[in-house]
């Protein structure tokens, strides 16, 4: 498939699976996140629910925050069959509303006294099946509030308590974000702009770490939803136990930069970390000729 | 002031003003856009109205869209009293607003039974002078509302009637899209977003030229509302001019690009073309070190 953007990529080994090197057992047995607390979006299903659950495992106290109380609720019987010690408070809110916002990550601090890690994992897509003019304009622009306002909410609320905690954003991106693919435009140009959010957060506030993270390509509702020709090959622990390695400060010289979790991290650091330092890579730029 | 993407831009002759290779006359003497339809959003001051003025010269049939109907007619006053033949309409709209955009677009066809050119010029932007926490987080949005909705809104019902006449799209962005100006995160996040629905355009509609243009640093109403640390050297009449050249078919290979106003096009082409092409240059790309 030739589509423009496959090549803006870092040439590593492929991963689809848990390797050594992000394995979350270590922070399960160590409980890395004990006296963490965790917001995650989109925390009801897929990608999110895994992120919990794993944080969850490692000693993370969680607040989750989706649309629907049932799923929450759900969710949260999840966690704490697994974990039955962990702290898990939920709440309903739909990112694109700053008053959810608000609330979500004010309520997680009067709760639990403080915020450590914000997981932005919300996110929306619509199949890809049309040139952008023959389909709802109204449909085309949710997927840029939901995609980059809908991080930029939380983040915004989040970021007083993150300063104070020296905390960290995981904001769940995608490798699309590169990929010109026709009759994807929303979703492309939204997570595209969340890349350059990141280095914002960083700029304006250094004592936050950011990641924008791609986190595979996971089979999830939202990967359905997509009709994207891309085959679901990674199952969302990955992602999650990606989550866990960079909140743990394990590759923070990726601060503000874009992270694939298909890319080996011990093999980028190895060979890669100190040209993406020096030239400051993994972000977008306008392409000069040579 | 060592802001960071102030290198990626072309090292090519700076220009703040009209020079010879897109020096209007020629359009203004040859009527080049007689028989054609222009809309401008933003068409009451600044930019837009210069840019109204100069298509106006050039023989065009003007749309003016604006949100006030009384600075609309003090612009569609000012091109009457130079060119007391020229046929201009207004239309009240705020580009945000999908029905109203949908309604400008079938206001120009029912009066002039086509549109060739777009110019997406309508823009906003907020002081420069906190941290984004600090401020309004719907004010933020408020700027990608009318900097990114604003556009898209506009181009998707330009389209159809675009594709009639193999028309073209100029959108207004800016060269903070390269820029990581602290405090200015919502204006260059949204003009970054903007350049790559431009590549999007090209992409999805072929048969149809767009252009994302950085005007220059001009001292409109815009810029002083940023209190923006960088000077206003440039004048009305290079950006203006910069879109008549664009738009005449001199530079369909730049269609999809960021184009910089201040760039000396004629050095552009003659240096830098070839490579432009043939490295798919002028696009934002994920940074991979060497």
């Amino acid at each position: 498939m030739s589509i423009i953007g496959l090549d803006e990529n870092l040439p590593v080994k492929e991963v689809h699976d848990v390797y050594p090197t992000i394995d979350p057992k270590e922070h399960y047995a160590a409980q890395t996140f004990k006296g963490k607390v965790v917001l995650i979006t989109g925390a009801s299903r897929g990608i999110g629910l895994e992120s919990a659950l794993q944080y969850a495992r490692a000693g993370a106290s969680l607040a989750l925050a989706s649309r629907k109380q049932a799923t929450l609720d759900e969710s949260k019987n999840l966690i704490l069959k697994e974990a039955p010690n962990a702290q898990v408070i939920t709440f309903v809110a739909d990112v694109k509303d700053v008053k959810h916002a608000e609330a979500a990550v004010k309520g997680t601090v009067a709760h639990f006294g403080k915020l450590d890690i914000l997981v932005a994992n919300a996110g929306k897509i619509r199949p890809m099946d049309k040139p952008f003019a023959e389909k709802d304009p109204v449909g085309w622009w949710e997927v840029q509030e939901v995609n980059i306002r809908g991080v930029y909410n939380f983040v915004h609320y989040a970021i007083p308590e993150l300063v104070k905690s020296k905390g960290r954003v995981i904001i769940v991106t995608s490798l699309a974000a590169q990929l010109r693919l026709p009759t994807a435009s929303d979703y492309v140009v939204s997570k595209f702009a969340l890349s350059r959010l990141a280095e914002f957060i960083a700029v304006e506030y250094p004592d936050v770490k950011v990641f924008a993270v791609h986190p595979g390509v996971v089979e999830s509702e939202l990967n359905v939803e997509s009709q994207a020709p891309f085959p679901a090959v990674d199952p969302a622990s990955l992602p999650a136990a990606v989550f866990l390695y960079l909140s743990a400060g394990k590759a923070d010289y990726l601060n503000s930069r874009y992270v694939s979790v298909n890319w080996d991290l011990a093999e980028v650091e190895r060979d890669w970390k100190e040209k993406i330092v020096a030239q400051n890579g993994l972000v977008s730029k306008l392409s000069i000729p040579t | 002031m060592s802001i960071v993407g102030l290198d990626e831009d072309l090292p090519v002759t700076p220009r703040h003003d009209v020079y010879p290779t897109i020096d209007p006359k020629v359009h203004y003497d040859g009527q080049t856009f007689k028989g054609k339809v222009v809309l401008v959003t933003g068409a009451s001051r600044g930019i837009g109205l210069e840019t109204a003025l100069s298509y106006a010269r050039s023989g065009a049939s003007l749309v003016l869209v604006s949100r006030k109907q009384a600075t609309l007619d003090d612009s569609k006053n000012a091109i009457i009293a130079e060119l007391p033949k020229a046929e201009v309409i207004t239309f009240v709209a705020d580009v945000t607003d999908v029905q109203k955009s949908e309604e400008a677009i079938k206001a120009t066809i029912k009066r002039f039974g086509k549109l060739d050119i777009l110019v997406a010029n309508a823009g906003a932007a907020r002081p420069m002078d906190k941290p984004f926490a600090s401020k309004d987080p719907t004010g933020w949005w408020n700027i990608f509302e009318v900097n990114v909705r604003g556009v898209y809104n506009f181009v998707h019902f330009a389209i159809p009637e675009l594709l009639k006449t193999n028309g073209q799209i100029v959108i207004v962005s800016s060269g903070v899209a390269q820029l990581r100006i602290p405090t200015a995160s919502e204006y260059c996040t949204s003009k970054f977003a903007l350049n790559r629905f431009a590549e999007f355009i090209a992409l999805e509609y072929p048969s149809l030229r767009v252009f994302p243009v950085h005007p220059g640093v001009i001292g409109t109403e815009l810029n002083l509302a940023t209190d923006a640390p960088v000077p206003a050297v440039d004048t009305l009449a290079l950006p203006a001019a910069t879109f008549l050249y664009l738009t005449s078919g001199k530079a369909n290979w730049l269609s999809g690009r960021y184009i910089s106003a201040p760039w000396d096009l004629g050095e552009v082409e003659s240096v830098w073309k070839q490579k432009i092409v043939a490295q798919n240059g002028l696009v934002s790309k994920l940074s991979i070190p060497k």
